[in-house]
This record gives structure tokens, sequence and C-alpha cells, in this order.
């Protein structure tokens, strides 16, 4: 095997298969697809230091899935190339549904294994804001989780929140790993300076996750805000019962500390003027801090708040005293919600909250609605609001009218009202919550920076605002407010825009996207069946008593226990197998580690080809009666192999289910095959392979030997003495076709017909081998046709002549080799492999090689170029040039195809001409023509 | 076409018995010779044989022959070794015909009179059909020497380096992300009971 590795006439390609191949004897085009190992087998020295912080379990092939191995693994312990190779199934749904690219598939595999510092950096690889989407976000990851088609989704939320909290408490021990959040991006810590100066406008999410990237990039960034404090609309739109400040504030001085500058406390308005400054470029993300209102009667009353000044007042630490007051919130989405359990907190007032919406249909969250309704905030959806009724100078109410909302068509609502239906909702404070707008105020009065109202500054596809240099992100591009985790992916994305606009060529390109898995729920039900995921139900986030809540900002929602979330981490399916935490990137000294590999199609020009695709072994699980995966202890000879092999997942002991040793071992031959039932074919090899593990398991295992044949065929040289020699050694064997084993008294008892006179029928063992037959892979007829090869009724493939041309097939110039024709030894395949280049050898070393005359001529006079022989051929031989048909006489296999298609008849066969045949069918049939009569 | 231009020879071969012992050969010689074109007809043992061989060679030189149909086996065992017998003699190897009455007769057939009917009608068309044959070349293209192997277990990797050591620029193809295949799993192989991997 190693000489294969380093022999220079040979180019292995391992881990690829052949896709497509044409032309013909001494000039095949060979298509061969590479599939990505995601490690580069040229650089990989087999160090293994990949493998052992992979937190991946998987079965093991090699091993018969005996053992596990990683997700990152080495083929074999001698494998050939010696590199290591990720098995990725693609990349996993909730990654794919994340905007910021999250790998939550990733970090939760490293919970699993309680590397909570590892996980805490493997989610700040994409996520700079971990504490705010493990408690706000909208969780897309979640809907798409692959274990929501068989119950309920992973709480991703509440794992990243466990996280993200670990993290923070274990701040001060934390490991330094901060580089290890930067493997597999483009990033750098203290990168070589670019000289280009960005400048940005909002320090909430969007911006300082384009600010982060652009210094991990060399640029240096400069962040301005309006606000005392940082953090944009997660700071001061969140409240604190649902996100506690120290935990925000960590992160962004993470994120400062990396090189940011930060000015606080400035408005903006002068754009042009930053550009003429020096900046090379600017950002634009402000967020959508306008709050709407409706121009309704009494609307512009001081006691009508907006809901942004309130939760900025709380956010800024101003003292509200609300008690004794009526609240009425007006909308119903998350920021209503926010702000009518704020102002619950703010010394008891009564608070209500009013929407259009029918309670069915309300945008907010339908958890948060219903904790609201838990804290006492009474909703009063489905109607519209007429007029704040003030009385005496005071706000004393909203009048309403019930409706019938349809929803928005054209930013107008579709509704009707129902008559009659007006009244006042009594209160003395009205909070408005309907919706929330950019402020465009600071852009350039000139309009240089086009706006396309209502929906947002104009941006091209490189992010890009009218203004040249000028970019956008964020609620401010996009009009109105998303969610968090929106703003970080337009960041980043915004990010690549800025730095390919300063550096041109060498700027960041978009990511690859891989192909997402799909799990079935089958698949999924396997998963779960094998142990991969556990079969718990979801652990939902718990919450502090209500009455805890009263008068404080005491956060609500509880973070998960390490149990809980180890019990949460544990339901993860794996989708993608490789989890994509990245840890063998980190681990890797030499770089040789590529997630982004793709895969590749490469081209060959060959001269002959030979094919050695070989066989697979029948799978007992057909037939139950000899036991297989219904009865322990009954394994395939393959099974044996590995167990005794000292390189095997036992290391070469061969043991029952229990741990113990066998005493007595039956083996049973010609397992599926000579069968009417499965495969009709004698496998050949079978006899012999039965004998050598009876010889193993006598010398090795000391355990007493059985063995059940039909017929003993051992026809080769030297392999009747094997034969005796395993007898001399004091295996037993019984003539008999088995016919079951059963598990009587705890033995396995093996029963059988045809014994001879006066010998058994059955025998009771520890453990049973079955002989399984070879049979032809399963995808033995997709290769057939990528090689145009026939198969034997067997179907394996067949050659051209039993006994003249063996190695041959009805294709010139492709040959086959070994077990893919027939089952075969060891010593057999050698040969034939021997064989195979012989004659391969007698063919390329002629030089050139004579092909036969008759293939189609076209004859030009006639041919309209009808494209019909175009369309039949199939060898791909004919193309229509300048309006008439040309033959490609290398491709042209002869077969006459395209001649029986032709309505003109210009197509033509050499050597196969209608007189040849006509002549040829009136000798057959004995007519009276003289052979000028035809035609 | 001129009919006198038309010179063709016949030879019935009678395989040992395998055609000979259910096919009259003389009679099927005989009708030949009737044919349209056909300068002479004639039965031999083994026609593939060099004396055999040499018949049709000599025929042409000394009888001007210019179509040539040999009644015998499957052309996929014999019509190579005949066509070059005519080109040996000077003749367009594409000037000859061969017909099977071997498999598609003798074979096949038990009874004597209705497989020498079968015979000399595929003789027939033989003959009919050289009589419009035309000359042609064989088409030579260069070979690429390199050689694909598809598929690296102990018979790909055999393949692989047997070519190699040709000299021979070797692709191997393996789908795995190692060589070694079901060969690699294995512990002890028979009949000498060494090491597999």
């Amino acid at each position: 095997m190693a000489s294969v590795g380093r022999h220079p006439n040979i180019n292995l390609m391992a881990y690829s298969e052949v896709e497509h191949i044409s032309g013909y004897i001494g000039n095949f085009d060979v298509r061969v697809h590479r599939k990505p190992r995601y490690i580069d087998a040229s650089v990989c020295t087999g160090c293994s230091k990949c493998t052992e912080v992979c937190p991946v379990d998987t079965l093991n092939p090699f091993d018969m899935n005996l053992g596990t191995r990683k997700a990152v693994y080495r083929h074999s312990a001698q494998a050939v190339p010696g590199s290591y190779t990720i098995e990725k199934l693609g990349v996993a749904p909730c990654r794919n549904a994340c905007p910021t690219d999250q790998r939550a598939q990733g970090y939760i595999a490293l919970v699993r294994e309680k590397r909570y510092a590892d996980a805490y950096w493997a989610i700040r690889r994409e996520h700079p804001f971990p504490s705010v989407c493990g408690r706000v976000c909208n969780h897309q990851c979640e809907d798409a989780c692959s274990r929501g088609k068989y119950d309920e989704p992973v709480n991703i939320m509440g794992i990243k929140r466990f996280v993200s909290d670990w993290a923070f408490a274990n701040r001060d021990e934390l490991p330094e790993m901060r580089d290890k959040s930067l493997v597999g991006t483009p990033f750098v810590h203290e990168p070589v300076s670019t000289g280009k100066k960005v400048a940005i406008i909002g320090a909430g999410p969007a911006g300082l996750t384009a600010a982060l990237d652009l210094v991990r990039l060399g640029h240096s960034v400069k962040v301005y805000d309006s606000s005392p404090i940082a953090g944009g609309m997660m700071r001061v739109g969140i409240p604190p019962h649902r996100m506690p400040d120290e935990l925000l504030d960590w992160e962004i001085e993470q994120i400062l500390n990396e090189g940011i500058e930060l000015q606080l406390n400035t408005r903006i308005d002068d754009i042009p003027g930053l550009l003429e400054s020096g900046y090379d470029g600017v950002l634009v993300a402000t967020g959508a801090h306008r709050v709407k209102k409706l121009a309704i009667r009494n609307s512009n009353h001081p006691q009508n708040w907006l809901s942004l000044d309130l939760l900025k007042r709380i956010a800024l630490g101003e003292e509200i005293d609300l008690s004794g007051k009526k609240v009425v919130v007006l909308g119903g989405g998350n920021v209503a919600l926010d702000v009518a359990r704020t102002a619950i907190r703010l010394g008891q007032p009564e608070v209500s909250i009013a929407c259009l919406e029918s309670r069915g249909e309300m945008p907010g969250f339908d958890w948060e609605i219903g904790v609201a309704e838990e804290e006492g905030i009474r909703l009063f959806p489905g109607r519209t609001f007429k007029e704040i009724v003030v009385e005496n100078e005071h706000v004393v109410g909203v009048r309403c009218v019930e409706v019938e909302f349809r929803g928005f068509k054209g930013g107008q609502p579709d509704m009707d009202e129902i008559p009659g239906s007006d009244h006042v909702l009594p209160a003395d404070l009205v909070i408005w919550a309907i919706g929330q707008g950019p402020d465009f105020s600071f852009l350039p009065p000139d309009g240089s920076v086009h706006i396309r109202y209502p929906i947002g500054v104009v941006t091209d596809d490189e992010m890009m605002t009218s203004l040249p240099g000028v970019f956008c992100a964020g609620d401010v591009r996009r009009g109105m407010t998303f969610f968090v985790v929106d703003a970080i992916g337009e960041g980043h994305h915004v990010a690549r825009c800025i730095d390919r606009y300063l550096r041109g060529e060498n700027g960041l390109k978009e990511p690859y996207q891989q192909d997402v898995v799909e799990l079935s729920v089958e698949d999924i039900e396997t998963r779960i069946t094998d142990g991969r995921a556990s079969n718990q139900p979801r652990v939902p986030i718990s919450c502090i008593p209500l009455e805890e809540r009263l008068n404080n900002f005491r956060e609500v929602d509880l973070t998960l226990t390490e149990e809980q979330a180890l019990t949460e981490a544990e339901r993860c399916l794996g989708c993608g197998l490789c989890s994509e935490c990245l840890e063998c990137v980190a681990a890797c000294e030499i770089g040789a580690i590529h997630h982004d590999m793709q895969d590749e199609l490469v081209d060959l020009k060959v001269g002959a080809i030979i094919l050695a695709t070989g066989f697979q072994d029948f799978d007992p699980s057909v037939a139950p009666e000899f036991g297989y995966g219904r009865l322990n202890n009954v394994i395939t000879a393959m099974e044996f192999e590995r167990m005794i092999n000292p390189s095997g997942p036992t290391g070469g002991e061969v043991l029952l289910k229990n741990g113990k040793p066998p005493k007595s071992v039956a083996i049973l031959q010609c397992i599926g095959s000579r069968s009417e039932q499965y495969n009709s074919h004698c496998s050949r090899v079978c006899c012999m392979y039965s004998l050598k593990i009876a010889q193993l398991v006598h010398d090795y295992v000391n355990a007493e030997v059985h063995e059940i044949y039909r017929d003993m065929r051992t026809v080769s040289g030297g392999y009747e003495a094997f034969f005796n020699r395993t007898k001399q050694a004091g295996v037993n064997f019984y003539h008999g076709q088995v016919t079951e084993v059963e598990k009587k008294n705890g033995r396995l008892v093996v029963s059988w017909d045809e014994s001879y006179y006066n010998e058994p029928d059955h025998v009771a063992v520890d453990m049973v081998i079955l002989a399984t037959g070879f049979e032809p892979r399963d995808d033995v007829g997709q290769v057939a046709s990528t090689f145009s090869v026939s198969r034997s009724p067997n179907g394996f493939f067949l050659e051209r002549h039993p006994k003249l041309a063996p190695v041959e097939t009805a294709t010139d110039g492709i040959y086959l080799a070994g077990a893919c024709q027939s089952p075969m030894d060891i010593p057999d395949c050698v040969a034939q492999a021997g064989g195979a280049v012989a004659v391969a050898l007698s063919m390329i070393d002629q030089g050139t090689i004579a092909l036969e005359p008759s293939i189609a001529a076209v004859e030009t006079l006639y041919c309209a170029g009808c494209g019909q022989c175009v369309a039949a051929c199939p060898y791909l031989a004919i193309e229509i040039t300048d309006g008439v048909a040309v033959v490609n006489e290398y491709s042209c296999k002869g077969c006459g195809t395209c001649a029986a298609v032709c309505p003109n008849k210009a197509m033509k066969l050499i050597h196969y001409s209608d007189q040849q045949i006509v002549a040829e069918m009136i000798g057959a049939l004995n007519l009276s023509v003289t052979p000028e009569e035809v035609t | 076409m001129n009919l006198t231009k038309v010179r063709t020879g016949v030879y019935i071969c009678h395989c040992g018995t395998n055609i000979a012992a259910t096919v009259d050969v003389k009679a099927v010689a005989e009708f030949a010779q009737s044919l349209d074109g056909v300068v002479l007809a004639r039965d031999y043992s083994y026609m593939c044989s060099d004396p055999g061989q040499d018949l049709i060679k000599d025929d042409i030189q000394e009888h001007g022959l210019n179509r040539i149909v040999v009644a015998s086996c499957s052309p996929l065992m014999h019509e190579i070794t005949f066509r070059r017998a005519c080109e040996e003699a000077g003749l367009n190897p594409f000037y000859f015909q061969m017909a099977n009455i071997r498999e598609h007769c003798s074979w096949v057939i038990d009874d004597m009179v209705l497989a020498t009917a079968k015979a000399k009608s595929l003789v027939e068309a033989a003959v009919r059909r050289v009589y419009h044959h035309q000359p042609l070349d064989m088409r030579e293209v260069e070979m690429n020497p390199s050689v694909l192997v598809v598929g690296a277990g102990i018979t790909g990797i055999e393949a692989a380096l047997r070519l190699a050591d040709a000299n021979k620029k070797v692709h191997l193809v393996e789908r795995e992300p190692s060589i070694g295949g079901h060969m690699a799993q294995l512990y002890k192989t028979f009949p000498t009971l060494d090491c597999a991997a």
C-alpha cells in the first residue's frame, strides 16, 4: 500500500469517483469528481491533533461499526494517503438559518463535552453579542432545527445563553483564547495596518459588528454615537428585566479592546465633512429610533409618551414612578410588550395594551404575550384609535373603535370598523409603540444620500449608498426594526463590502455556501435509536416567580442549569456530522484544514481503463433465519476480522457481548450464496476463509470450533492441504444446510438439514460466525452505465468472452480485474490484475491503434441539417456545422442509429450501405435477383 | 459495378467435425460454385490453420480473386485472421466477408438437411453482400499511454503498481479516503496466514 503513495508514476486520487467517461480505446476522456476532505492531504502529516480535539463521535464503518471514531478521522491505521478526512454531510440547518452564519451545532457539540470555554469562543467567532442573542433572539435556528420534525427543536437559544452566562461568571478565569475565535476566519488580532480609515455612525449591533470585522482586517475604525451609552437598541431598547446591562457592557468592552475608538454623545450630521476630514469610508448604522404616532386628536399632548423614550430613560438609570396611574400602551409588537412590562414594574400602575391585531395575530412573541398577561397586563386587541381624550388638560382615555383587521396593504391597514363599537379605554398616560422608523434628519440636506421613504436608505448590491464611500446597514437601511441577529448579519456583510471597496481585489470574498443537510424523520429516528441523540423532551426556560418581579427589574427568564444545558445539548441530532466547531482548525499547527473546501472536477486523458471496483459482503440482516441483528453474538466474518485484528476496536480480543471470550464457536458457510432466495452464485472464497477463521479461533481464541458446510471447495494450489491441516487441528466439520439459529437456554443453537448418516444436525455454541458471500456493490448498475460495461445474470461485470477474453469487456480499452467480475480470492485477484495489465500494455505499447472504418458518413448534398441524428447519437459524435451534420470519426462507434433516423438518407454507415444489406438479405432468402438489380 | 470484374472465392470450413458432421460441406461448396461472380469454391478441414489460410492466399494470387467469403465460425473468432490473410495476398481486407455456419448452423440445428440448407442461405447472403464491398482502410489513431485504474483494493493496487513499474502513468481513483479496500480490514489471509496489511 505504501509504495502506491510513493510511486512517481501513480497519481493517487483517493476520496474520488469517476463521474463520466467518453472517447474510445487509446483516447478516453475521464472526468473525476474529487470529494472535499476538508484537509489538504499534501500538507497533513497525520499527527492526530485534530482528532484529539474533535467533539463528534460517530460509528466507524472500517471497524464494521463495532467501534467509534471522530468526525475528523484517519480511514485506518495504515491509510494511504495518511491524511485525515472530515466527514461532513453539509451545513447544518441551524447554521444555514442564522443571519450571522452561527455554527450552532458546533458549540452544542462542545457543550456536550462540557468544554464551555471552547464553546464560548466558538460562538464568538461569528457572534459578538451572545448574551443578547441568548435572550432576545427570534432564533431562526430553532425554526430550522431538524429535531422539530420529530418532537421539538433543540433549545439552541437557551444553550447559547447558558454558555455566555457561564463565560461572564468565569470571566476572570476564562482562558485567554481570543485567537481561537478567529480560526477559520479571515480576521487577525493586531493586523498590519492598511492605512485606511473608516467612520461608523451608530454603536448598535450592526455598527459594532462591522467595526470589529474592519479593525481585524487592519483598517482604523472610529465609532460615533449620539447616546451617552454604546450598544444601540440592544442597550436602550431591551428593558433590564430581559437583558442585564453588565453582560452587554462586558461584550462591548471586549469589542472596543480590539482597538476601536468610540466617541459617544456625538451626533454626526455632516457625512461629506467626515469624508473630507480623511475617512476613506463611512458606515451609516443609526438604527430606527423614531417612534411613530398616529395623527389623531391630542396625540401631541404631553401625556403621550413614546416607547423608546421610556426605555431609554430606564436604560440611563432614571427613576420613574407610575404608581396609581392608568397606562395604555398602543401597539401589539415586541416593543409594546417590553414597554408594558417595563411600565408595570414602575410602581404597579394599571397597564393595558391596545392594538389593531386580534389576539392571535399580534406580532409580539406568543410566549411574551402570555407572560405579560401573567404579570397583570390587560389586553385590548382588535381596535383602532380615534382620539386621545383630554379633559381639564389631562389625558383621561383613548377613544377606540373595534375593527376587523386583515393586515397591511401598501403600508395602510386593511380593516373594517364595527359600527357602534365606539368606546373609551380609561387612561391617564398613553405610550405609543406602534412601530419605529429611521430618523433621516442627519443625512446631507442636498439629498445626495438617497432614501426610499418609508423603506430606508437606498443601497446598491455592495451596500453602498448613492454617495460614493458611504455605506449603510441595519434598521436604517431596512427602514424598520428587525432583530439583533439580522443587524449583526448585515454588519458582517457590510464589513466585507467596505473591505472590498477599500482593498479592491484583495478584499474579502463572500463566503461559499455549501449544501444544507436535510434529515428525514427516518434519519432522525435512526440517530436517536443508535444513541447519537437522546430521546429527552425539550427543556423549557424557567422564570422567577411572579411575586419576585414586583417593582424591580430582576431578569425574569432564568438561565439553564448546567444539567439542563447538557440534557438539551444531548438532544442535538448533529445534522451535518462534522459540527463545524473548528476546534480542529485551531489545533492544526500547519494550517492543513479548510472547512470551505469544495468539490473538484478533474479531467484526465487515458488510453485504457481497468475496472477493479470490487464487491460487497452479503448483508445477513435480510436473512432472519440466521439470527443476525436478532440475536446477540451472531456476527459476520468481517466483524470477526475486525475483532481479532490487534489494531481493531477490541484490540484483537474476540469477545461475547458479556465481555467474556466464547468457549465454543460455530462457523456457518454459504450465507447468502448458492441460494434461491438470496444469491444463486457460489461466492468461491468463503470455504477457504471459513477454514482460516476456524484456525484463528482454534489457535487464538482457544474455543471449540464447529464448521457447518454444504460442499467444501478447496480448489487452488495448497488449499486442500490447508483444509486437512484445519481438520487435524481438531475443528469439527458437519455437512448440512443451516435452517435456523435460535437462542435456547442462554446458548445459540444452530440447526441444519442434510446431515450425514449418524452425524449431528444441531449444535449449541456461544458465538456464531456467518461466512457471508460476495455480491455486486449496490451501485454496480450506475458504474456499469458510466463505463458502458455489461453485467452477468448475477449482477457482476461481464467479460467479453469467458475463455478467450476473460479480462476484456465489450468496450475496447476497458478491462476488468478482481471481484467486480465475479467472487474471487486474493491470489486470483492478483493474478487477474496482472492479466488485465498485460492486455492493457499490449494495446498501449502499439503506440497507435487501428480503428474499424465502419463509421457514419454524411452525404452533405442531401443533409438538411434537421439535427435528428444529433439527438439520436448515443455517443455525442455528431454536431451540426454550417447547416449540415458532421460526424466526429473518433467518437463514432458505427452503431448506425443516426442512419436509421435520417429522413433524407443523407447519413450512411460505411460498410453497411443499404445496397450491401439488401444484397445480403436477398441472398439469405434465396431470391432470384441478379447482383446488378440490387440498389 | 461490372460483373466481369468480381471474382469471388468461397471457402467452406469443416471445423473438424464441428461443422462437417452436421452440414454437408461438399454440397454447400458446390452450391456456392453456382452463384454469380464465384470463380471457385472449396471446402477444407480447418480454414483457420496455416494451410487453410495459405489456400486463400494462393488462390488470390493464382486466380486473381478479388472477393473472399469464408463460411466457418463466428467473426468474433477469426474475422481478423482471414482479413489478415487477404491483406498478405495483396487484397484489401474489406473485400472479405464471413458466414457463420457453426454457431448459427451446425451447433444449433440437428437435422443435416435443414442445417445444410441454412448454410447455403448464409453463404449466398455473404457472396451477394461481398459483391458490393468497397476497399476501405483502417483508421490509425495515437494511443494515450496512461491508464486509469478504478478502485484501489488489492486488485487495483496490484494493477496500478505493475503498470507504474512498466513506466506507464497511472491514475488510481479510489472512492474511500484511503486505498486498501476489503483487504486492509483483514487480519491474516489464506493460504499463507500472513498479515494482510
